[in-house]
């Protein structure tokens, strides 16, 4: 119902029978229970037809907010959304690094409520926190197995949050947050397969298949990074063979780009390892590509043509008619990646059927915090669109008010 | 430096201005990107309008949230400056300071000059520019010089008011186009609306840049997605907010804040840009 009323923009009661199915009793009871908990309001009259004129529906922005975080071992991202997941506040603080997660932990919760009072907001209408990482997830919705988060791996970071905070968590893999995301802005249009491509420390994919995200039994369907696209090619840290990842992710480019001596000394790039540094070395590389620099160029274009190898397998095996380019790296490397991206999806099997539109996304450096955040709030206020929720399932079919007991 | 504060930033949404995010967000990496190194970070809050920007400053000082402001948009009689000030929160201006507030500044009037010496060298004699809100002070510095450069040039030169959006590109590009005597170059403010010009243009079955030349501003992904790709000024809004980053550092250091100056722009040729109709006169 909000999912319908939030896609709508403004929408009658009548439009929203002919959307949801349910029929006229139902829809006139759940809208005033909406109503009752301030999370819809009326916002005058459609267009006369003739008849009675219908009454529209719209959320009220301002009823509750959500906090998305992305939790990087370079950066973490804070942004603060109201309830159709339009974002108020954002800020960026320092990534995890070898930080013991307990200690992390301890720093989200205190950052949370600086960031609800320096926009003003009543902390009582938070919803709660949506938080992704860099996956993988794990079967017990714990922190993943990417190699420098190693030390995540057995620590039941949803629970602990919930706790230091009082408040819901949802959590996810970064990729499927930034495509959730990408669908609530509505950057996948009227696309009934659609796929957020990441690129942040490595690579992934988010899957929104008929309007829902699409996750697998363990949360990690689209796991982009970890396509073959070279048999006999170089060991990924996962343990495979020539993973696109390993072949020609971010870390990939920058060790191609500083193994170039002239090339390292005009670009300022370091010897750093750890991801904060490979960070910071992609984003100098694809912004000299940017500006035409022959050899950033060519790191970035060879790396485009293998990711859009993978690219092609996705959207073969999917049959996606939309693809989204997102994440710190396309935020600043996107414009190279996407020319090479749109040629090599032209060669797509389904083509005849249909195009695969490749598009940048509007808001490619926080789309994961974005996603995350809308992440809890359809977790919270949209039943049957869980995520990895780590605590009970709420009692009643809406969220109940914040503050009240859980 | 509490573990809490931040450089705030505030960005007042306002209808007008929807059309100016993508460089401001690209204008915000770039301050981020320098500040991180510092460890410090940038609060960006994302208002309605004005009143609520000033309501988030006066907030900010009484929470201590905000160790120092970046002020974006300076507009003519802005007050803004004056709240910042009484609220004892030091500034740096994005732009053309009001007083001596400390600014990282943008050669608007040498850029112009640079934009007219281009279009009049391939022999444009009627230029039109789509322009940014006149409510900003960087807007009227550039009409000033515009018109200043036009007319020593021969140059016939009008100005129509957009708000930074693809839509008011698009628009006021069709009525300079459908208009008895049209232009032969425009100019814009900014990317997004070049974008919405270039498609009109092509509806309007006009190949630019063979019946219509267009020249864009702020060099970003868009002016080299678009096909043909957009000729434009070059600033580069990264660097610009590395600028700003440099002198928010000063500031907090309790250091003299130099005026800086983002690099005079020149025009990146690529492929929307030539000759008038009939060539050179």
């Amino acid at each position: 119902m909000l999912d319908a009323i939030r896609a709508a923009g403004t929408i009658s009661r009548v439009g929203l029978i002919s959307v949801t199915g349910f029929t006229a009793p139902t829809i006139s009871n759940l809208v005033r229970k909406l109503i009752d908990e301030g999370l819809v309001v009326e916002t005058g009259h459609a267009e006369s037809t003739g008849g009675k004129r219908r009454v529209l529906l719209r959320l009220n922005h301002t009823s509750r907010y959500a906090v998305g975080v992305c939790l990087g071992q370079g950066v973490m991202t804070y942004v603060l959304t109201d309830l159709t997941g339009v974002v108020v506040a954002r800020i960026s603080r320092p990534g995890v690094g070898a930080e013991a997660p307990a200690t992390v932990v301890t720093r989200i919760a205190a950052e949370i409520p600086t960031l609800v009072d320096s926009v003003g907001v009543d902390r009582a209408r938070l919803v709660g926190v949506g938080l992704v990482f860099p996956g993988p997830l794990t079967g017990r919705g714990v922190a993943g197995l990417n190699p420098e988060l190693r030390h995540w791996r057995e620590f039941p970071l949803g629970a602990a949050l919930e706790q230091a905070t009082d408040l819901p968590v949802v959590l996810d893999n970064d990729a499927t947050a930034a495509a959730l995301g990408e669908h609530w802005a509505g950057g996948f249009g009227t696309a009934s397969a659609a796929a957020a491509l990441y690129m942040g420390s490595g690579l992934g994919a988010g899957l929104v298949i008929d309007g829902i995200t699409y996750r697998g039994p363990s949360g990690n369907a689209g796991e982009l990074g970890h396509v073959c696209v070279d048999a006999d090619g170089p060991r990924c840290w996962c343990g495979a063979r020539g993973c696109v990842e390993a072949v020609a992710g971010p870390a990939a480019v920058v060790a191609a780009g500083r193994a170039d001596a002239g090339l390292a000394g005009a670009l300022g790039l370091t010897t750093g390892t750890g991801p904060a540094a490979v960070a910071r070395d992609f984003a100098a590389i694809g912004r000299a590509a940017r500006r035409g620099q022959r050899r950033s160029l060519a790191l970035c274009e060879r790396s485009a043509r293998y990711v859009a190898a993978a690219a092609r397998t996705l959207a073969n095996v999917m049959d996606l008619e939309v693809i989204v380019l997102t994440g710190p790296g396309f935020a600043v490397a996107g414009s190279v990646y996407l020319p090479v991206l749109r040629q090599e999806l032209h060669t797509v099997f389904s083509r005849s059927a249909h195009a695969v539109d490749v598009r940048l996304s509007r808001s490619a450096a926080t789309a994961s915090a974005v996603g995350a955040a809308a992440l809890v709030l359809e977790s919270e206020l949209v039943p049957f669109h869980r995520g990895l929720r780590v605590s009970e399932s709420l009692d009643g079919e809406f969220a109940p008010l914040p503050g009240s007991a859980r | 430096m509490s573990t809490t504060s931040a450089v705030g930033l505030v960005l007042a949404r306002a209808p007008r201005l929807l059309g100016a995010e993508p460089f401001f967000m690209e204008f915000i990496s770039g301050i981020e990107e320098r500040l991180a190194e510092h460890g410090r970070s940038v609060l960006l809050h994302i208002v309605a309008d004005p009143a609520a920007e000033i309501a988030a400053y006066r907030r900010w000082a009484q929470l201590r949230l905000a160790e120092a402001v970046v002020l974006v948009n300076p507009t003519a009689g802005d007050p803004r400056p004056a709240v910042l000030r009484e609220l004892g929160l030091p500034v740096v201006v994005a732009g053309e300071p009001d007083g001596d507030a400390p600014a990282v500044r943008r050669d608007d009037v040498g850029s112009v000059r640079a934009a007219v010496a281009h279009l009049a060298g391939l022999g444009h004699r009627r230029i039109a520019r789509i322009s940014g809100p006149d409510t900003l002070r960087h807007t009227r510095t550039r009409t000033a010089a515009l018109l200043a450069a036009a007319g020593p040039a021969g140059i016939d030169a009008v100005v129509l008011t957009g708000d930074y959006s693809e839509e008011s590109g698009a628009a006021l590009t069709a009525r300079l186009l459908r208009d008895g005597d049209p232009p032969s170059a425009i100019i814009y403010d900014n990317d997004l609306m070049a974008v919405g010009g270039l498609d009109v243009a092509g509806e309007l079955g006009l190949t630019v840049p063979r019946d219509l030349s267009l020249l864009a501003w702020d060099d970003s992904s868009l002016c080299r997605l678009s096909a043909p790709q957009l000729t434009t000024m070059s600033l580069d809004v990264h660097d610009f907010g590395e600028l700003v980053a440099g002198s928010v550092l000063a500031l907090l250091d309790g250091a003299p804040v130099r005026e800086r100056w983002c690099p005079t722009e020149t025009v990146i040729v690529r492929q929307t840009t030539a000759p008038p109709p009939g060539g050179l006169e």
